[in-house]
């Protein structure tokens, strides 16, 4: 059973596409991210399952029910905002207990409930706070149970963790991550953190332009990206613009390199590698997949220590674990090497659908 | 040095013209005689005793209270619901235009509101002139301006659109929307609209004493005719509209205070 489903939805304002035949299976109990740059639609599409406004085209299931007719009301989604949202005017307690009140829930049940859900986002010695005396994290957390309350079918969270500083944002996040694994709700995450993206999800769905580029679990959506702009979005990369020759051949300028066989058309096209994929190879090494270049930069990213290598004028990163054996410094000439496995290239376009 | 004299300098000011004047007036309020000295000679509440006797200043009080409160009442109303509506339909030039037309009653003087109020509602077989209806009606126009633009500025600060997102996804009705958290978050808008709406209505002369006949009349116009009766008198007379100011302030400051508005921080400075 589908918590959540999209059947080609549409949603066009005037000629523009806001979002554009998409289509998205989110299991029972699964969580998924919509992902993408600013503009990509990503947050129009949950406002779409969420109800605020009416698709063009297509249909929004939720539990396998049709959404066509129902309000947002009605629909008892759970939604999480960037800015928290909470009633300038009500308590903590009367925050996380206003869609209980809307339904009349009785006084004794309403207690013990938000009572619960304080004691879930880990709050409950603050039932009696205005929002104002809360921090920022502390208000996102009872908008988290506020929106919980409802025992919503979906939870929405629209890019909950930007407001708030780098420290309470890598926290609130496994929280999150936490809270929905405990309560079993089928949740989808909007963001345009990539990063934040691939650490708590099930599967990650990329948008860009309206349309859904790819969905898959974080390892397959950075491994395999299904195109350019997938391997440009998730992750730092290295991608050599080349020609793919079939069967793992890959033509970078001069360099024939060997490359994974993947089943893409032979012409232009892209080549991936990780930075972390790139080998220092020792000078006397054979020459396959050998480029050789000069360091132009160092970057000290603590566990990590990234180069810049300069190789025929293209700018190649390389990461290298910070271990304390030498690495090169400036100016040094250094030879790079990868595993074919490593290579990936990816077209301008092809998408890959969950 | 220089902000200290510019604080010095506005201190003066005020106290020369904004205190001297009430504190003399109080004074005289109390005066047997002031005629010809700086301050009046001897003591009596006379005057206050004449005050009270007359029907015409009594009556007149009350109907300035009356007007000032259903002022305040309507156009509290009028504001909310205008706000709301320019809030929720996110028209740009509709936005504009309202800018406009709380703008207009400030530009346009009382006196040629009255003129054309007069005008308007004055016919031979029906005439509102006199009423205070026709009054009511004026302070209306006159002060919305006042209630609109505090309402307006905590309604942006609240940023009404995503509240009520959160609230219908919650399952809230419009009603409930609008009792549980519109109104008690424009509670301090409202109160610093009232505050100003009703101080303006209750000193309002030129309006009042154009539209108005004797059995409407305001207090400021009753008190315009008490300077021909005494100086004492009028001090009285002018004593007690201060306080009733004064008063009607401080019950706002108090209701504000009593219905507890501590959940926002909402500071009005607009």
């Amino acid at each position: 059973m589908a918590g959540v489903e999209l059947r080609s939805v549409s949603k066009r304002y005037g000629k523009f596409y806001a979002v554009r035949n998409v289509s998205l299976k989110v299991e029972k109990g699964e969580f998924v991210s919509l992902v993408g740059p600013s503009g990509c639609g990503k947050t129009t599409t949950l406002r779409l399952i969420a109800g605020f406004i009416a698709p063009d085209g297509g249909e929004v299931l939720l539990d396998d029910v049709s959404m066509a007719s129902v309000g947002v009301r009605n629909r008892q989604v759970g939604i999480v905002f960037q800015n928290y949202a909470l009633f300038p005017n009500l308590t903590a307690f009367e925050n996380v207990a206003f869609g209980l009140r809307t339904r009349k829930v009785p006084e004794e049940e309403l207690r013990s409930r938000v009572e619960e859900l304080l004691a879930m986002v880990g709050l409950s010695g603050r039932a009696a706070a205005w929002p104002r005396e809360l921090s920022g994290g502390q208000q996102q957390r009872v908008a988290l149970a506020r929106a919980l309350a409802i025992r919503p079918k979906v939870l929405l969270l629209d890019e909950p963790l930007s407001a708030l500083d780098a420290k309470v944002r890598n926290s609130l996040r496994f929280e999150i991550r936490r809270i929905q694994r405990e309560s079993g709700i089928t949740t989808i995450y909007v963001t345009h953190d990539q990063e934040e993206a691939l650490s708590i999800s099930d599967r990650v769905a990329l948008m860009n332009s309206g349309e859904m580029e790819q969905i898959g679990p974080p390892g397959e959506i950075y491994l395999h990206p299904a195109n350019r702009f997938v391997a440009d979005f998730v992750g730092v990369n290295n991608l050599l613009e080349g020609e793919y020759l079939g069967e793992g051949r890959f033509r970078w300028r001069e360099h024939l390199l060997s490359v994974e066989d993947v089943p893409l058309e032979a012409g232009p096209a892209a080549l991936m590698i990780r930075p972390e994929r790139l080998v220092l190879a020792p000078s006397e090494e054979g020459a396959d997949n050998r480029l050789t270049g000069t360091v132009t930069g160092r970057v000290f990213l603590g566990p990590l220590l990234r180069l810049a290598v300069d190789v025929e004028g293209e700018q190649f990163l390389v990461d290298l674990l910070n271990t304390e054996t030498a690495a090169p410094s400036l100016d040094d000439r250094v030879s790079l090497t990868f595993s074919s496995s490593d290579a990936r290239p990816v077209g301008n376009t092809g998408k890959i659908p969950g | 040095m220089l902000r200290r004299a510019l604080w010095l300098s506005a201190g003066v000011m005020w106290f020369t013209y904004v205190l001297t004047p009430i504190a003399l007036i109080l004074v005289g309020s109390f005066g047997e005689k002031w005629f010809g000295t700086l301050l009046p000679t001897g003591f009596t509440m006379k005057w206050y005793g004449d005050l009270f006797s007359k029907t015409m200043y009594v009556r007149a009080m009350t109907m300035s209270l009356f007007i000032a409160s259903l002022t305040v009442l309507i156009n509290g109303l009028i504001g909310i619901c205008s706000v709301y509506a320019v809030s929720v339909l996110r028209v740009r030039w509709l936005r504009r235009a309202f800018d406009f037309i709380i703008l207009l009653p400030i530009a346009i003087p009382p006196v040629v509101m009255g003129l054309g109020l007069v005008q308007a509602f004055n016919w031979t077989s029906f005439s509102l002139v006199g009423t205070w209806q026709l009054l009511l009606g004026a302070h209306l126009v006159y002060t919305l301006p006042f209630m609109l633009r505090p309402l307006m500025a905590n309604m942006e600060m609240l940023q009404w659109n995503i509240l009520e997102e959160a609230g219908v996804s919650l399952g809230a009705s419009p009603l409930f929307l609008a009792t549980k958290v519109l109104i008690p978050n424009l509670i301090p808008g409202l109160l610093s609209g009232a505050v100003m709406t009703f101080a303006m209505s209750l000193g309002e002369f030129q309006l009042a004493v154009m539209v108005t006949g004797s059995s409407s009349q305001t207090y400021p116009v009753v008190l315009y005719q008490a300077f021909y009766v005494s100086t004492g008198f009028a001090c009285a007379a002018t004593t007690l509209l201060v306080l009733f100011s004064l008063l009607s302030l401080g019950g706002v400051l108090f209701l504000g205070h009593f219905f507890g508005f501590r959940g926002s921080s909402l500071a009005l400075d607009s």
